[in-house]
């Protein structure tokens, strides 16, 4: 034990999402031709397969689509228990995220969950989710 | 239409090492265990093998086993998927039977995690994967979550309960109590699955498989090698791969999975449908995995799975026998359990299963997946 969780690799094509996270803002990208919304960034859209994309400001709203309480902790930075989650965003994609300060048992899938952000370490936030609308971002 | 009548390839060998707590050894070991078992079972020697397909040994897994094994064979293979990788050897083997280029094929596999402590909850983080770039900081367990987040998913969708997935582990058990190798053999109860702690809700920690060294091993040849030697030929009827996602958070559906895809490909090369399948092998690293794979292996409608596992439905007795060794959750599984799904299929189709066999069993499902259901291979194997 005594290990810390890992932090995410951001000299890459990822690193627009975590310069973005860190100012507090969540970004997809978005296909100039067919509209279509991705996580993650990719130089073409897995849709229609054009190659023209923006990244994008997300409202911030999305359904929380699954999620799991985890009981045993193998990081020494993130106590038991926590709640993992797949978020279903307004826009479309899906992400892997938290769900925090929730009351357990009051979790439900396609509950309504806005975006908030939580330092990690290292300059790095993460973004994560609380439940309900709240403001939009 | 490949009927048995003209299968190109058949199973003729399979075997487990020493399963369980197997102290003192390496994976590559019991691989070579597994392999000479496996070759003496189908009445063939090392000098005729020409084609190796191994995982997850070692980064070289297939030279580190040819070394081991003192062979030189024209056919290399250490395709990795995770628990699928072997029923993939038999598709890739089958292919390269078909195509001329080896007559013998040894699948072989093995494991130390259990002695070696080698299994941890997070996994490991694999630099430039998108699981490493977006997902790892989130500290889901690896893959266990994942398969919390389905089956939170499923009973969501379906109206299953934990009793339901609890179900599937005391079948598993039942099954595992007539197998003289399996790990676990006492009786299990619903409650017992129900009070073990939860480790990623709704999983209990009984929902989950085992942790168990162990090595396995089949060989593959050519269907006139096959009709010379001394055992009943488990004819390799069809085989089918598919993939869908990597990382968590890419899987296009929960509950959807490659598994459709791969058995379509599979029943479609044997000619056969689920209603032709006498006994079901699926990957069961959880139990949810056996609820929704026997959902798009089609053998119920999406959601229905609960009905048919219910009331002993896939115990001894039941109308679909499923996992009869007592699979990953009560048999063994160490780490990949896929070549355990085709040792256990043809020693079925061969009936040589005593207490637990499935009377007149002809034709056999395997299925095996891999990572976060990321991976799915499906064989369909045959006596006639």
């Amino acid at each position: 034990m005594g290990q810390l969780r890992p932090l995410p690799e951001t000299d890459c094509d990822a690193a627009a999402f975590w310069q973005a996270a860190a100012r507090s803002q969540l970004l997809v990208q978005r296909c100039d031709a067919c509209g279509h919304h991705q996580h993650y960034a990719r130089p073409f859209c897995t849709a229609c397969r054009e190659r023209s994309l923006q990244m994008v400001r997300c409202t911030g709203r999305g359904l929380l689509h699954s999620f799991t309480v985890v009981h045993r902790a193998p990081f020494e930075d993130l106590p038991a228990p926590y709640v993992v989650a797949l978020i279903k965003l307004e826009e479309g994609p899906m992400l892997l995220s938290h769900v925090v300060d929730a009351d357990l048992g009051t979790l439900r899938c396609d509950m309504p969950v806005h975006v908030d952000f939580q330092p990690l370490r290292e300059g790095i936030v993460l973004p994560v989710f609380r439940t309900g609308y709240g403001a939009s971002e | 239409m490949s009927a048995r009548s003209d299968a190109v390839a058949a199973l003729v060998g399979a075997a487990e090492s020493d399963l369980g707590a197997v102290p003192g050894r390496t994976a590559g070991e019991l691989a070579v265990q597994a392999s000479l078992a496996a070759l003496d079972d189908a009445g063939l020697s090392l000098d005729d093998v020409d084609g190796l397909f191994t995982a997850n040994l070692s980064r070289f897994s297939v030279t580190q086993l040819a070394e081991l094994l003192a062979i030189e064979p024209a056919v290399l293979d250490c395709t990795m998927t995770g628990g699928s990788s072997f029923e993939m050897h038999v598709a890739h083997a089958t292919s390269a039977i078909r195509a001329g280029l080896c007559e013998v094929a040894l699948i072989a596999y093995g494991s130390v995690q259990r002695s070696r402590k080698a299994r941890n909850l997070q996994g490991f983080s694999e630099n430039g994967t998108s699981a490493a770039l977006y997902e790892n900081s989130y500290a889901p367990l690896f893959p266990l979550s994942f398969y919390a987040l389905v089956a939170q998913r499923y009973m969501h969708e379906t109206g299953a309960t934990s009793q339901d997935l609890a179900q599937v582990a005391v079948s598993a058990r039942q099954w595992a109590s007539l197998n003289p190798k399996a790990f676990k053999r006492e009786p299990l109860t619903v409650a017992d699955v129900l009070n073990s702690p939860v480790v990623s809700s709704p999983l209990h920690g009984l929902d989950c498989c085992l942790v168990t060294d162990g090595g396995g091993a089949v060989v593959v040849t050519t269907r006139e090698r096959a009709l010379k030697l001394r055992k009943k030929p488990v004819w390799v009827l069809g085989h089918g791969e598919a993939t869908t996602h990597d990382a968590m958070s890419q899987a296009p559906d929960l509950l959807r999975h490659g598994s459709a895809a791969s058995s379509r490909r599979a029943y479609e090369m044997a000619g056969l449908g689920p209603r032709d399948i006498d006994c079901v092998q699926v990957y069961d690293a959880f139990t949810i995995n056996v609820l929704v794979g026997l959902e798009n292996l089609g053998f119920c409608a999406a959601g229905q799975a609960r009905g048919l596992v219910a009331n002993g439905g896939i115990a001894p007795g039941g109308k679909l026998p499923v996992n009869t060794s007592g699979g990953g959750l009560s048999y063994c599984h160490p780490g990949m359990f896929g070549v355990f799904l085709l040792i256990e299929a043809v020693r079925q189709l061969r009936g040589e299963c005593g207490e637990r066999q499935v009377h007149n069993a002809r034709n056999v499902l395997c299925h095996g997946t891999g990572g976060v259901f990321s991976s799915h291979a499906t064989v369909l194997l045959g006596v006639n």
